[in-house]
């Protein structure tokens, strides 16, 4: 395990092994100037500007990526966890080991042909990785992550035995699975995008005089060519992805938390200590319920900013059985039998029907209206996306549900995609009622119940019985029930 | 039976005074924009006519908002948590409870400041960088409330 006194550094190789993602970030906080050096006006025509630029950008890059190295230190020191780094803004971070969240240990290409792996540290206070430790030998990584789990229960390492640090597995999937998995995952949406975004450049390419052959030759049966085949490349890339993602995934319980491993180009694992985990969900679309899986999702309170949002950070067991589903969810959320998702849950408000068949009229209409647009008297076929969006609206309302009895809060909503969201009530930070104006003159109401990190939206109720619920999951007795 | 507590008078001003200055820094130049940008696009006479209505829209929207705003808005203070109702289009009444408080601020911005009232916003661990605002509170009410709120934190915050 790690020493508990004196600084341990960063692998050597972190150097190579940073340098590309270093490079990566610095080139795209930089991109307007890389765009202008590629497309820009040439006034220069030596280049000897262009290659100064470029010069600079390598020299930043591997002199931040030295710096990183040089500078960062770490110790788990008084049962604590510090991490010291920078040059010119010096920073130490202590972390509590008992405030952590989750600690996830990332080998991309670069770390495994050098040995190395990434340990990310978090905790709940923000959206940033806490403690990022780019490149770690495995037996650093693996002594680090020991030696906090040894300082979060506050014993020796001599008490330790062989038997607690046994593996459970509690969700293994194989390669087939992993195709079922990936193959069963809707993307008619993104193909959707790549054939619109190809169509529109290729008629921004065609010279007008030649718009009227590539219409005659879109005509003629390549265009539906062109689709199928974009989608079904859009399907076997999401496929692929989703194997090489999740390759040899399994969820195992060790030294009383949670860990999950995957991936066959960059290997993740990511442990969750059981009493930080604040929401578990289940996704089954209609397609794997047919097929009799779906995936469940374990939530922690750690979140992070990456490029294009802030994202959970989580375990997802891409596959688990029907009869298996309940076990792994009581496994995870204390206090619950493995009975849990076959209960059965109170139904939504009758009105929240009426909602509901609004709701979706209001989002198909400018479909409707757009189409009519653009396509004439064939644009009103789509008409007929009023009484699937009503069929999906009545669907999604029959199988809706909620409960509130027992350590949990259950949602449950969605009929081609349904997902069920189970929280722990002790878990709860906040309680939120809205009533747009619809639900105020059908007279109900929608509660928002808020996890660190997260929410889930219960189905619709009557005002009444709404602020009733929220008042009684507020109060401290209600969300640590002892049933 | 909850105790709903209402805002400061002088918050109805606040709001006013807000939604006046959004008016006339935001929505002017905004109608302004507009009313160029069709104009270049379009005929001066429909660039005209849409950068009026949205002028006019957004300042029927300054008289008629902020008065209802101000009624809609209540909060109440109970051994178990704070609840905060609010909303004028979409009704919000959010409940949280004393224990998952992680901590609590009081903001006075330049309006705020020359009307004398405060801006409490009361934090927990759900990460959405504030799950409570009480706007238009006495300052001394407010930082009451405020150290009322700290003290009734503690123990276990679901994290």
């Amino acid at each position: 395990m790690a020493s508990e006194e004196g600084w341990k550094q960063l692998h050597p190789a972190s150097i190579a092994v940073n340098l590309v993602p270093r490079a990566w970030r610095l080139l795209r906080a930089a991109w307007p100037v890389f765009l202008a050096l590629l497309f820009g006006t040439r006034n220069d025509p030596s280049g000897v500007l262009d290659l100064g630029v470029v010069l600079l950008f390598f020299a930043s890059a591997v002199g931040s990526t030295f710096v990183h190295w040089a500078t960062l230190r770490y110790r788990v020191a008084c049962g604590r966890l510090e991490i010291q780094s920078g040059l010119l803004d010096r920073k130490t971070r202590v972390i509590d080991p008992r405030r952590i969240q989750n600690v996830e240990r990332v080998r991309n290409v670069f770390h495994r042909l050098a040995g190395l792996s990434e340990v990310r540290i978090e905790t709940a206070s923000g959206r940033e990785v806490e403690g990022m430790l780019s490149a770690l030998s495995s037996e650093a990584a693996e002594a680090l992550v020991q030696a906090l789990e040894v300082a979060r229960r506050a014993v020796g390492a001599a008490e330790e035995t062989e038997e607690e640090a046994e593996r459970d597995v509690l969700v293994h999937n194989s390669p087939g699975e992993l195709f079922t998995y990936g193959a069963t995952a809707a993307r008619l949406g993104a193909g959707a995008v790549v054939v619109a975004g190809v169509m529109s450049e290729a008629l921004q390419w065609v010279a007008p005089t030649e718009t009227p052959e590539l219409s005659s030759a879109l005509a003629g049966g390549a265009a539906v060519v062109f689709v199928i085949g974009v989608i079904s490349g859009t399907w076997i890339l999401g496929t692929a992805t989703a194997l090489i993602r999740h390759w040899g995934f399994e969820l195992f319980e060790q030294r009383g938390g949670l860990v999950a491993s995957e991936g066959l180009l960059t290997q993740r694992r990511v442990e969750l200590p059981l009493d930080k985990i604040q929401l578990v969900r289940v996704h089954e679309p209609l397609l794997r319920r047919l097929l009799g899986f779906g995936s469940v999702q374990i939530e922690t309170a750690a979140a992070r900013e990456m490029a294009g949002g802030t994202v959970m950070v989580e375990a997802m067991a891409p596959v688990v059985h029907r009869d298996a589903m309940g076990a792994l969810v009581a496994r995870t959320v204390p206090g619950v039998t493995s009975y849990i998702l076959v209960r059965t849950l109170r139904p939504p408000h009758p009105r929240a029907l009426t909602a509901g068949l609004l709701g979706s009229g209001a989002r198909v209409a400018p479909f409707v209206v757009a189409a009519a647009w653009w396509l004439g008297p064939w644009g009103l076929l789509a008409l007929f996306a009023f009484p699937l969006a009503f069929g999906a609206a009545w669907l999604d309302f029959r199988f809706q549900g909620w409960s509130a009895e027992g350590p949990v809060v259950i949602g449950r909503q969605g009929y081609l995609d349904r997902r069920t969201a189970v929280v722990p009530r002790d878990k709860i930070q906040s309680l939120e009622v809205r009533q747009g104006p619809i639900r105020r003159w059908l007279g109900l109401g929608r509660l928002v119940v808020r996890v660190a990190g997260s929410r889930v939206r219960l189905p619709e109720l009557g005002w009444e019985e709404v602020i009733a619920l929220q008042e009684r999951l507020a109060r401290p007795s209600a969300r640590t029930p002892t049933g | 039976m909850t105790d709903w507590l209402r805002l400061d008078p002088r918050a109805r001003w606040l709001f006013y005074l807000q939604a006046t200055a959004r008016l006339l820094f935001v929505w002017l130049p905004a109608s302004v924009a507009l009313a160029v940008g069709v104009a270049i696009t379009s005929s001066a006479v429909a660039g005209l006519g849409s950068g009026a209505a949205l002028f006019l829209a957004m300042f029927l929207m300054t008289v008629w908002y902020p008065s209802l705003a101000f009624d809609r808005w209540s909060y109440a203070v109970t051994e178990e948590g704070v609840l905060i109702a609010r909303g004028v289009v979409t009704r919000r009444v959010t409940a949280i409870p004393l224990g998952r408080i992680q901590h609590v601020d009081t903001r006075q911005g330049v309006l705020e400041q020359w009307t004398g009232l405060a801006r409490l916003q009361v934090f927990t661990a759900s990460g959405i960088g504030g799950d409570g605002v009480i706007p238009g509170l006495d300052l001394a009410i407010a930082e009451g409330l405020r150290d009322q709120l700290v003290r009734g934190t503690g123990g276990d915050d679901g994290v």
